[in-house]
């Protein structure tokens, strides 16, 4: 397959899930919006462990959503898949909460 | 050192670029199909296609856009578009029967003319098209793109009405069909304990592997209800070494059942059903009968071109295919009779490509040759037999099979080893192969 058709199916994917990916999205700025403040303070420990944990519980239900099992990932490509989900969440869910898990003095 | 490098990198980007221009320039010049796929031609050519599946739907969107000022009718009385890949999904209880149904209209392009019937025939010598009423009308080009036909009257004592009932099942029954069979898969496990066949025709037939994926997922069931062992799996193949056409498959398949203590038959080939006491009857090559009685049986009926397109004098007349199949050459997909005749998608007598991923790749074929024929070029664009088939070997993965004529193997794909069994491959047949067939019926890819 050539580039383009990759990205023409990728985006026929995508497509039924824009509502869903416009509402992450909007959160995510919202989230950064209203608590900009908290970029200002450091971060929490507490940010890094709930952002890893989120990581980690994606990556184990990922295949149970594909109607799939953690066993049958297997190659290569499968166990890289499995782990840009897993830091896909992590990065997410740190962006999202990095305004609000914060050192408070 | 550092500028030179960056010196010589413009010069090569500026060398890239002006040889990319002159070779398209170049290419437009000596094949007008190319340049004719740059620009809408102009024509009066009335098109017509019969058929208002994934073939015929990815032949309309492209050749509407290629061409301007001609007719272009699409035949065929279908409603509901139905996505026949997710087939398997739903036999094996995982989508339901409503996710592979659109509405045809919302497929087909502006500026077609839609005859809502399916046709009596066709007469190539006076170029027309014989409507279910009667009606015939005419055509410059035509394209057969009908599907294919499910002959289960051919085995005696079945009918397609039997699926859903005495433990018949089969995938191939369309969505409600694939729905029931679910149901008598279940059934059947609930039973705890049974005799389960899985048959396979002697005629080509449309995804192949979709017998073999109806095996793999009923295991996978199996398996999960704990009671494996208490059942009898068992392998119907009416070839004397085979299940599947390409040997790297076959040999991964049947080692594979090995494992599983499924048992497969060859030469036997499901020749008669008696549903109420629930026995099969298989021939082998000699003719020999056998009577089996089954608990759960999953029939795959014989297939050929529909009765309108082998009845009307353009199928095959010898050879593998002969009078069940259209009859073009497996490369241009050009009729080899009739030159304003061109077949796409399961009608045609070809060696491999009687799956969806097989119209993705024909249809450009296709289109390109029909612009060649218009403009009075060779016609150069070749289909490659590419067939692709997500063999699901378990509910949850699957091996990415692409091949072609000659049963190579042609992975798209370089990061994916076509022979391993794979989480992310499942994924693709699960979440990405409907999508894409959806942008190839619009003629996206």
């Amino acid at each position: 397959m050539d580039f383009i058709s990759i990205v023409t199916v990728l985006w026929f994917t995508i497509k039924p899930f824009l509502l869903l990916i416009s509402f992450l999205l909007v959160s995510l700025l919202l989230s950064q919006i209203i608590g900009r403040d908290g970029w200002k303070q450091s971060t929490s420990s507490t940010l890094w462990v709930l952002s890893i944990v989120i990581a980690i519980v994606a990556m184990l239900i990922a295949p149970t959503f594909t109607d799939s099992e953690l066993r049958y990932v297997l190659t290569f490509v499968d166990k890289f898949s499995l782990l840009a989900v897993g830091i896909g969440a992590f990065v997410y869910s740190w962006l999202m909460l990095r305004p609000w898990l914060i050192n408070r003095k | 050192m550092k500028n030179t490098l960056k010196e010589q990198n413009i010069l090569d980007n500026s060398f890239r670029r002006k040889l990319l221009k002159y070779s398209l320039l170049g290419g437009a010049l000596v094949n007008p199909a190319l340049n004719a796929l740059s620009q809408p031609i102009s024509t009066k050519a009335h098109i017509v296609i019969v058929g208002l599946g994934a073939a015929g739907t990815a032949m309309a969107n492209r050749l509407r856009r290629q061409l301007t000022g001609n007719k272009i009718t699409l035949v065929g009385k279908r409603q509901q578009h139905i996505y026949q890949p997710g087939f398997t999904m739903i036999a094996t209880g995982l989508w339901s029967s409503e996710r592979v149904l659109s509405k045809t209209s919302e497929w087909l392009p502006k500026g077609v003319d839609w005859i809502e019937q399916d046709i009596k025939g066709i007469h190539a010598d006076k170029r027309t098209v014989e409507l279910k009423d009667g009606t015939n009308f005419g055509y410059d080009i035509l394209v057969v793109a009908t599907g294919c036909q499910l002959n289960f009257n051919l085995i005696d004592g079945m009918d397609e009405s039997l699926i859903g009932q005495h433990g018949i099942g089969s995938v191939y029954a369309g969505p409600q069909g694939a729905l029931e069979t679910s149901k008598q898969i279940d059934q059947f496990i609930a039973k705890g304990a049974g005799k389960g066949f899985f048959t396979m025709p002697t005629t080509f037939l449309k995804c192949a592997g979709a017998p073999l994926k109806m095996t793999f997922t009923t295991l996978s069931r199996l398996e999960k209800s704990g009671k494996r062992d208490a059942f009898d799996i068992q392998f119907m193949t009416p070839f004397a070494d085979r299940v599947f056409t390409v040997p790297v498959y076959n040999d991964f398949v049947v080692q594979r059942w090995t494992e599983q203590g499924v048992a497969v038959n060859y030469q036997r080939e499901l020749t008669a059903i008696d549903a109420s006491s629930k026995q099969a009857y298989f021939a082998d090559l000699n003719g020999t009968v056998f009577k089996e009685d089954y608990d759960f049986i999953h029939v795959v009926p014989p297939m050929s071109a529909p009765d309108a397109v082998r009845h009307s004098g353009l199928a095959w007349q010898d050879g593998p295919f002969a009078h069940d199949w259209l009859e073009v050459d497996q490369y241009t997909l050009q009729h080899r009779r009739y030159p304003n005749i061109f077949g796409i998608g399961d009608v045609v007598g070809i060696p491999l490509g009687k799956t969806a991923a097989s119209v993705k790749l024909q249809a450009p074929v296709v289109e390109s040759n029909i612009l060649s024929y218009l403009t009075g070029a060779e016609l150069t664009s070749k289909f490659n037999g590419y067939t692709s088939c997500p063999l699901i070997t378990a509910i949850g993965k699957a091996v990415l099979a692409e091949f072609g004529y000659g049963n190579v193997l042609m992975p798209s794909f370089g990061f994916i080893d076509p022979t391993e069994e794979s989480w992310a491959v499942w994924v693709m047949e699960e979440k990405m192969l409907q999508p894409a067939y959806n942008a190839m019926l619009l003629g996206k890819v």
